[in-house]
């Protein structure tokens, strides 16, 4: 494949993570993390047997999907657009996350075994994954910051180790942090019938 | 049938099957806890890897479990881990109908430990990594019980957890990677850093602790303990096997300097933050800092008697933590807020709830004649030879949680009311004595009580 046809999943990545970071609507949010999963699959698929690398792919449309499901079943209200302020505040802290990754990349390539956009990738997810983490207290976001650092730990992981059993223990991790993530969009203040 | 099956698949099956009866809290309760003693004991009198001659009947239980090309392994040395294990969880589930009986405990809650288990079994260990992060995920439906609203603390909980499974796994291929090329010294630099991250995330290690306070305050206390019990103790003896199984961390002078110095920080700190705490579901947030500072301090000693010393401070410890959360959830269950001010003359109204609430506190501080004093005592002791600096910084940690179990006296006994009255029902009452008499017990006999958990320590033959 042509070296430059990487960067094509590091600019799905790039995109959607910042998107993440822009808006509040759902629809969007599961959106870009869809695209995520598909340029981690197109990454991972270069090191790993097409069919295991599916996994990833499988497992991270699963985990939007149920998190999708369960925002419409729980009937929670639509998140407030950000102010523009609060836009710019995570716009900034965004494109230093880029800044970072970008310089930080060629060093840590020494000791992992990856192509440059690959680790961009993976750096930019894992940045923007605990931006996202540390700036909000809603749960779907909260989900979607873990799903998203996580993701991007995947991909060099996948450079390093070829593994069926873990493989398959990532992928019951992100499915089960998504469903985490819908148990508590699911949670309402009613009693519970102990 | 191998040991793997019974202790990490019976358990796993069973909590499946307890979901299914779900809808019969006393019952699904009452069968875990049943099944957790049947396997403790089982732990105890059968031998992994050894012919045993039941009646006419002599099988051999092996000891491991091959999936997937990796294994599971269980030998006779992992015995006593697993007696404790299942101990407590025998434990927790057989007090939770009067505590918290709640349909999710007893399903998740087996869940939780057979997936510890599984963690501490298999083999290579980096899959622990992901074992653990299940444990975690099992946790989180007894946390978050549908009904109460999701808070600060418990997602934060979820984060650190889940922060730590790329550490551990990274560091765990940079072993691999070390151990092809031993001239490479950075390579175990960066494993041992990594390593480092994954279990401060995973111990709530001193800075990333702040969600242990914050996730009791929000959660009932009776859930919270159990987790709050079961999830370090697995860790701890995790980190214990790595530290056995790998090398150069055994023989690293400054992995030790380090861990002593963030247990030093660790006791610093919550005994100061418990010291000044209002809140007491926070406050046994900060006993399990506390703790879990005081077992670092143990394993940074690296000598016999310090892994010792590690060993035998399971015992008070989880007994002084069980008590603490079983007095915590009968006053919730009352709906007496968990604050000073909402305890205040207390002793009057629940004279054992407050003396079990006391006596918990204080046996954790390490006070005369309680569970805590003999294990705090030796530590203070091989600290001196070591660290006076960090003898002064234990001792400045104690002394604050120690003052936290003097205000808490004063506010149990500080009242204006004349008569005295016993409203705790019997189950509680006799749960509660009990309890106390064996904090006293394990203070009075250390010897008794702690000879037997040390053989947890033949899970790890290169410590020493």
């Amino acid at each position: 494949m042509a070296a430059w046809t990487n960067f094509i999943p590091l600019v799905l990545v790039i995109a959607g993570s910042l998107s993440l970071l822009w808006t509040n609507k759902w629809r969007y949010n599961i959106a870009a993390i869809a695209l995520q999963y598909l340029a981690v699959f197109w990454f991972v698929s270069q090191v790993w047997p097409i069919g295991l690398a599916a996994i990833k792919l499988v497992a991270g449309w699963m985990a939007g999907a149920v998190l999708a499901a369960s925002v419409t079943a729980s009937g929670s209200p639509e998140l407030d657009p950000p102010a523009i302020s609060a836009r710019i505040f995570r716009a900034a802290g965004g494109v230093f996350v880029l800044i970072l990754a970008f310089s930080v990349a060629p060093a840590t390539m020494d000791w992992i075994p990856v192509h440059s956009a690959a680790m961009i990738s993976s750096l930019v997810l894992i940045g923007m994954g605990l931006l996202q983490l540390s700036m909000t207290k809603d749960s779907l976001r909260v989900t979607l910051g873990l799903l998203m650092t996580l993701s991007g730990f995947e991909i060099i992981y996948a450079a390093a180790v070829t593994s069926v059993l873990l493989a398959g223990l990532l992928a019951l991790v992100t499915i089960g942090v998504s469903l985490t993530g819908a148990y508590w969009l699911s949670l309402t203040a009613a009693e519970d019938p102990v | 049938m191998s040991s793997p099956v019974i202790w990490i698949i019976i358990p796993a099956a069973m909590g499946l099957l307890l979901w299914f009866l779900r809808s019969r809290q006393p019952l699904s309760l009452i069968l875990a806890a049943i099944v957790c003693f049947i396997l403790s004991v089982l732990a105890a009198v059968v031998p992994i890897g050894e012919v045993v001659n039941l009646g006419g009947l002599s099988f051999t239980l092996p000891s491991t479990l091959p999936v997937l090309g990796r294994r599971f392994v269980l030998t006779a040395g992992d015995q006593m881990i697993l007696v404790l294990l299942y101990g407590l969880g025998a434990v927790w589930f057989a007090l939770a109908p009067m505590a918290w009986p709640h349909r999710l405990f007893p399903s998740f809650g087996l869940g939780m430990l057979a997936a510890l288990t599984a963690a501490l079994a298999v083999e290579p260990f980096l899959y622990a990594a992901l074992l653990v992060e299940t444990a975690v995920l099992f946790s989180i439906p007894i946390l978050s019980p549908p009904g109460r609203q999701v808070g600060q603390g418990l997602q934060r909980y979820m984060i650190f957890q889940t922060l730590a499974v790329p550490a551990i796994l990274f560091a765990g291929w940079l072993l691999g990677v070390a151990e092809a090329n031993p001239a490479d010294t950075a390579m175990f630099q960066r494993a041992g850093i990594l390593l480092g991250l994954g279990f401060a995330f995973w111990l709530g290690v001193f800075p990333f602790y702040n969600w242990l306070p914050m996730m009791m305050a929000e959660t009932h206390p009776f859930p919270a303990g159990y987790v709050l019990s079961l999830l370090p103790t697995a860790i701890l003896l995790l980190g214990l096997d790595f530290i056995n199984s790998i090398g150069f961390l055994g023989d690293s002078a400054t992995l030790f300097y380090v861990v002593r110095i963030i247990g030093v920080l660790m006791v610093v700190t919550a005994g100061l933050w418990a010291a000044f705490q209002v809140n007491l579901a926070r406050v046994f947030g900060y006993a399990v800092i506390f703790e879990t500072g005081f077992a670092l301090l143990a394993i940074s000693l690296n000598t016999l008697s310090g892994w010792m010393l590690f060993a035998a401070a399971f015992l008070p410890r989880l007994m002084g933590l069980l008590v603490f959360a079983f007095a915590l959830a009968v006053l919730e269950n009352q709906g007496i807020p968990l604050t000073l001010e909402g305890i205040r003359g207390l002793a009057h109204r629940y004279p054992l709830t407050a003396f079990g609430l006391l006596a918990a506190v204080l046996s954790i501080g390490g006070f005369p004649l309680l569970a805590g004093l003999p294990v705090r005592l030796e530590i203070f002791e091989q600290l001196a030879t070591i660290s006076r600096t960090s003898l002064i910084g234990a001792g400045l940690g104690t002394a604050g949680f120690l003052f936290s179990g003097m205000h808490l006296l004063s506010e149990l006994i500080h009242s204006d009311e004349q008569e005295w009255r016993m409203l705790e029902n019997w189950p509680a009452r006799v749960i509660l004595i009990s309890g106390c008499l064996l904090l006293l017990a394990f203070g009075l006999f250390p010897k008794t009580f702690f000879q037997s958990i040390l053989f947890i320590l033949q899970a790890f033959p290169q410590l020493f």
